[in-house]
């Protein structure tokens, strides 16, 4: 049995299927990388494993534990209250009127998951990691947007969920930014966090994950190693959109 | 001569801060009550609500002052609500006000909240944070910011449109003045009102603006 298994996701907003069919599985450890056009459904995707959509089908198991059954969600607004998932925006959505440190802090403090002094120091070592120590005392406003997104990656880790996720994170970045938020994604794979990355950045989709979906019309056109889905693509779609 | 006359405007202008005080308190919560009732999801209690503000901003405050002062009498046999006195009017006065004022701030907490973007809501709901420790803890403080120029406006607004209590006899700063047209023929205590206004509502812009460059760390 996989660490995360997805099975059979779909959502359909009014008439249309955003989402059908949907079946991944991922080991712990892993990054999964989505590809794919823009608007068939990668967005949405990540959404309905963050629980911002409720699926209007399918089921997601995490360590052989159901965390939603779309049959068994029946009330309205029902939602499971368990956040395995993490998820880093594209367009950071940091708090703006909070430090970078009051950012990491604020969710972890609401949860109540420890002390102010143990969660300030948990705080400040992500923040470390990621690389902003200078900026921990900084308001958002005065950070560049690669700065942003790696104080939204530290906020995210602080709720330290078991499947962190990335709704293409470096869209809004020029390609220098890019690449310091693209470091820190690699330096989390080394110690082992399993993560889905939604992106447009293909050598890095190419070079540091384990899996890659291409994500087409709504569903999983295909799916395999970076070297099977980069080097043989099997379907036409797939070898239109790698030529793009 | 003088001095009675500043000690009588006075007077009228502690009036007019009570009752100022008074719309204050009770219209910046329930129009935070109303904006919710607006934005509510269920339909018919959404519909009641705009239709309340539709009324109250539609018509005359002087009108809905009056109403509100005589109304309960007139349906009650004569038999009188609000009590006789100074207290009496001044308990009607801000009644009137509060309900006025607080559908004027609706709007305004209604446009404030609407205009924070949808991906701050989102990124307390991905951290697992709940309905109200968003908005208490993420949106409020935001909303406060945006909403706080018109806010200024409505509230210097409200420092004038106290005169209009002097319908219902309450001896409020421009009745005080006037009062010696009538009794001197002087009209000069009148004109020295203005000062009072002015005075006034030159120390809540200073506030105001000293609040905004407060909150000018984030956008």
């Amino acid at each position: 049995m996989a660490y995360l298994e997805i099975e059979g996701l779909g959502k359909r907003f009014g008439e249309t299927d955003v989402l059908h069919d949907v079946n991944l599985s991922l080991e712990q450890g892993q990054i999964l990388s989505v590809i794919g056009p823009s608007g068939e459904g990668k967005t949405t995707f990540l959404r309905c494993l963050n629980f911002l959509e409720t699926p209007d089908r399918g089921i997601i198991r995490l360590k052989g534990e159901t965390l939603f059954d779309a049959t068994r969600v029946r009330a309205r607004g029902q939602k499971p209250t368990k956040r395995a998932f993490g998820l880093v925006f594209q367009a950071f959505h940091l708090f703006p009127q909070y430090t970078v440190l009051e950012n990491v802090m604020l969710a972890p403090t609401l949860a109540k998951r420890g002390t102010k002094a143990e969660l300030r120091e948990k705080a400040l070592d992500l923040i470390e990691k990621v690389g902003l120590r200078e900026k921990a005392n900084s308001y958002p406003i005065t950070l560049s947007g690669g700065q942003q997104q790696r104080a939204a990656i530290a906020r995210a880790l602080a709720m330290e969920p078991d499947v962190l996720c990335f709704d293409e994170p470096t869209s809004a970045l020029d390609p220098l930014l890019t690449k310091e938020v693209l470091n820190v994604i690699r330096l989390l794979r080394t110690e082992g966090r399993t993560m889905i990355v939604v992106t447009h950045e293909m050598a890095f989709a190419r070079e540091a994950s384990d899996q890659v979906a291409f994500l087409s019309g709504g569903t999983v056109a295909e799916l395999g190693t970076p070297q099977e889905i980069f080097e043989a693509p099997r379907t036409e779609a797939l070898q239109r959109f790698l030529r793009q | 001569m003088l001095r009675e006359v500043l000690l009588s405007l006075l007077g009228g202008f502690g009036q007019s801060l009570q009752l100022f005080c008074y719309t204050l308190l009770g219209a910046l919560p329930l129009g935070l009550v109303i904006a919710f009732g607006s934005m509510n999801r269920w339909r018919p209690l959404r519909e009641a609500v705009r239709g309340l503000v539709w009324v109250i901003r539609g018509t005359p405050l002087m009108l809905q002052l009056i109403v509100v002062y005589y109304g309960p009498g007139l349906l009650n046999n004569g038999s009188h609500l609000w009590g006789g006195g100074t207290a009496g009017r001044m308990s009607a006065a801000a009644v009137a006000f509060i309900i006025n004022y607080a559908c004027y701030f609706s709007e305004i907490y209604r446009g404030g909240i609407e205009s924070i973007p949808r991906g701050q809501r989102e990124a307390g709901q991905v951290l697992g944070m709940t309905r109200r420790q968003i908005f208490f803890r993420v949106q409020l403080r935001q909303v406060y910011k945006r909403i706080l120029p018109p806010m200024g406006n409505e509230i210097i607004t409200l420092v004038k449109d106290t005169c209009l209590a002097r319908i219902i006899a309450i001896y409020e700063l421009t009745y005080a003045g006037q009062a010696y047209i009538k009794s001197h023929g002087l009209i000069w205590p009148l004109l020295l009102t203005g000062v009072f206004y002015l005075l006034f509502s030159g120390f809540l812009s200073w506030l105001l603006r000293r609040e905004e460059k407060r909150l000018s760390y984030f956008e």
